[in-house]
């Protein structure tokens, strides 16, 4: 079966992702605060303006993502600092020159900009210069009058949001290093070709294996786990609850245990060598067999041309124990035809998957519908989940 | 919430629980003593011990194998031994467990329609019983019944032992360096 096109790989957002993404996305932009600015008159002095004010009027922590130097109409802007800052804001208001207190002052040429800035008219003072930095010594040599400029309140999340933000003024980006986060959850819209296609053959594997089982009359639900390293199928099976009268035999609770079983582990011994039609697919079969080293000697051909597990010796199950292999599915990925519930969710967390990609909501699941476990901040270790892989195959199974 | 309501709600623990939670403290103890996870778990239908579990994570590889996990594996073969019905035993056994079930575990009891489940302290990490989330008694579509729990039963003899384990699993715990500033 070729992988379909016309599905996307949405990301499953928590729920503050969400809202945060909803009011972008409403063209209402980023959150805003008020900031100080002043044009550069004379920009041989820059470098040493903008070294000035980070000694002097570093930015609060919560605003580092702001550039300090903003390119606008050829001509070049610099923040002073927060208008928020009550000590300097009763220094203008105290201060402020009266002649020039009631002007608003603001970048020319950007009308989002100037809408922002007016709607603050009443409370815009227009300090001069040298109020504002009176209790120091600093050299404002070719600083021109100050101004009031609306900036994001907040680092961008993507390099979209950057972008898109520029307009009211530059920030940096700094992705990530751990949890879901928007930018690197941006879905299929996003994503290359070949990575969708990669997901798709990996979700197609699912598919075989739940369509297999529909075909013996039970639940059409299936499940594999692969190292997205190497492209590995380390695990390929479907619902087996009805099948062995077990209940909490879901689809990820049986692959799950595929996996420890090929790192000399496991739990359910008997289960997939009896079971035929769960191990299904020439494809598993040929890159376990292509797979060198010792995992080779764990598998062999079965009779009917189905792979199963070979018995494997106590020496060499020892041996397997002590080596370094990657302990539960760190880095794994799962793709399960329907969202896990929420036993098969916790479970995939203990074993510290990456990445679950699933076709089709279920009522109850646990990875976007009831609850959103993959994104719990109470919980220590969180994973990317997309929903939507070839949902209209993975629903039909179920119907 | 009035008294009366509050009586309904929350079943009490019997003497006979109480001694069934001993046994499961005293299966938590030996295997505190074998340098094991010390939980002690076990499933009681119709006043005899139907499954027992310990952690089984490490032997197994498999990171589901919590002792409720292999003490329901049990059920399940004793069952069959015995010619039971397992969908209807589980509907009548009551697991004893020294620390409550995580959200996976509750999600298994549940789908089992485990009535009543008794333990000593909770789980702030992983809790499905109320600690982080609760999949006992939250309405949950097509995920089996929620079910009942008597939390609490001598808990600090529970969290001693987790304690007293957590200790021994690392004696050489990183110790933070305090870097001079220079
Ligand atoms: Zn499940
Ligand atoms: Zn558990």
């Amino acid at each position: 079966m070729a992988p379909s096109s016309t599905w996307n790989a949405i990301p499953v957002l928590s729920l503050k992702e969400e809202k945060e993404l909803k009011e972008e996305d409403s063209g209402n932009g980023p959150p805003l605060t008020l900031f100080y600015a002043a044009p550069i008159l004379d920009k041989k002095q820059t470098s040493r303006l903008s070294q000035m004010l980070t000694v002097n009027r570093p930015f609060p922590d919560i605003l580092r993502h702001l550039k300090r130097v903003r390119s606008c109409s050829s001509r070049l802007d610099i923040l002073l600092f927060p208008s928020k800052d009550n000590e300097l804001l009763s220094i203008t208001l105290n201060d402020g020159d009266p002649a020039t207190s009631k002007q608003i002052f603001c970048c020319d040429g950007d009308i989002r900009e100037s809408k922002n800035v007016t709607e603050h008219k009443d409370f815009v003072q227009a300090p001069s210069i040298a109020a504002f930095f009176k209790d120091t010594s600093a050299d404002l040599t070719g600083l021109g009058k100050p101004f009031l400029v609306s900036v994001p309140s907040k680092a961008p999340k993507s390099r979209k949001d950057q972008q898109a933000w520029a307009v009211y003024w530059p920030t940096t980006f700094h992705s990530k290093q751990h949890g879901v986060n928007v930018e690197e959850n941006s879905g299929s819209e996003f994503m290359s070709e070949d990575e969708k296609a990669r997901i798709g053959s990996n979700m197609c594997r699912a598919l075989k294996a739940a369509q297999q089982s529909q075909a013996n009359g039970v639940c059409g639900l299936g499940a594999t786990i692969v190292n997205p390293e190497t492209g590995e199928v380390l695990a390929l099976t479907s619902d087996q609850t009805e099948k062995t009268g077990k209940p909490f035999l879901h689809a990820c609770m049986v692959a799950i245990d595929q996996v420890a079983r090929r790192q000399g582990g496991g739990a359910y011994p008997n289960l997939f060598i009896e079971d035929k039609e769960c191990n299904v697919g020439e494809e598993p079969l040929n890159e376990m067999k292509n797979r060198k080293g010792a995992d080779q000697k764990n598998f062999e051909k079965g009779k009917q041309g189905m792979w199963k597990y070979a018995t494997v010796d106590e020496h060499e199950k020892r041996k397997r124990m002590e080596e370094q292999a990657p302990y539960l599915c760190t880095g794994y990925e799962v793709y399960v035809t329907q969202e896990p519930c929420v036993m098969c969710a916790m479970a995939l967390l203990h074993s510290r998957v990456s990445r679950v990609y699933y076709g089709c909501n279920s009522p109850g699941g646990a990875l976007g519908t009831s609850y959103r476990l993959h994104c719990n901040t109470g919980l220590n270790h969180r994973f990317l989940v997309y929903r939507g892989v070839m949902e209209d195959e993975c629903q039909k199974l179920l119907n | 919430m009035d008294q009366k309501e509050l009586g309904v709600d929350t079943p009490v623990i019997t003497d006979e629980m109480k001694d069934w939670m001993e046994k499961a403290f005293q299966m938590a103890q030996d295997a505190l003593d074998n340098g094991e996870v010390p939980v002690g778990c076990l499933m009681v239908y119709n006043k005899q011990i139907v499954g027992k579990g310990r952690n089984e994570v490490n032997e197994t590889r498999n990171a589901t194998r919590h002792a409720e996990m292999v003490a329901i594996d049990q059920v399940d073969d004793w069952c069959r031994k015995n010619g039971k019905n397992a969908s209807k035993v589980f509907e009548d056994t009551i697991l004893y467990v020294t620390v409550e079930p995580c959200i996976m575990c509750a999600g298994a009891l549940r789908l089992l329609k485990i009535p009543l489940v008794v333990y000593g302290c909770r789980n702030e990490r992983f809790g499905g019983c109320g600690s982080v989330l609760n999949i006992a008694e939250d309405d949950i579509p097509s995920t089996g019944t929620p079910f009942k729990c008597i939390a609490g039963y001598q808990t600090e003899r529970a969290v001693e032992m987790l304690k007293t384990f957590y200790k021994q699993e690392n004696p050489n715990a990183p110790r933070s360096k305090v870097r001079k500033k220079e």
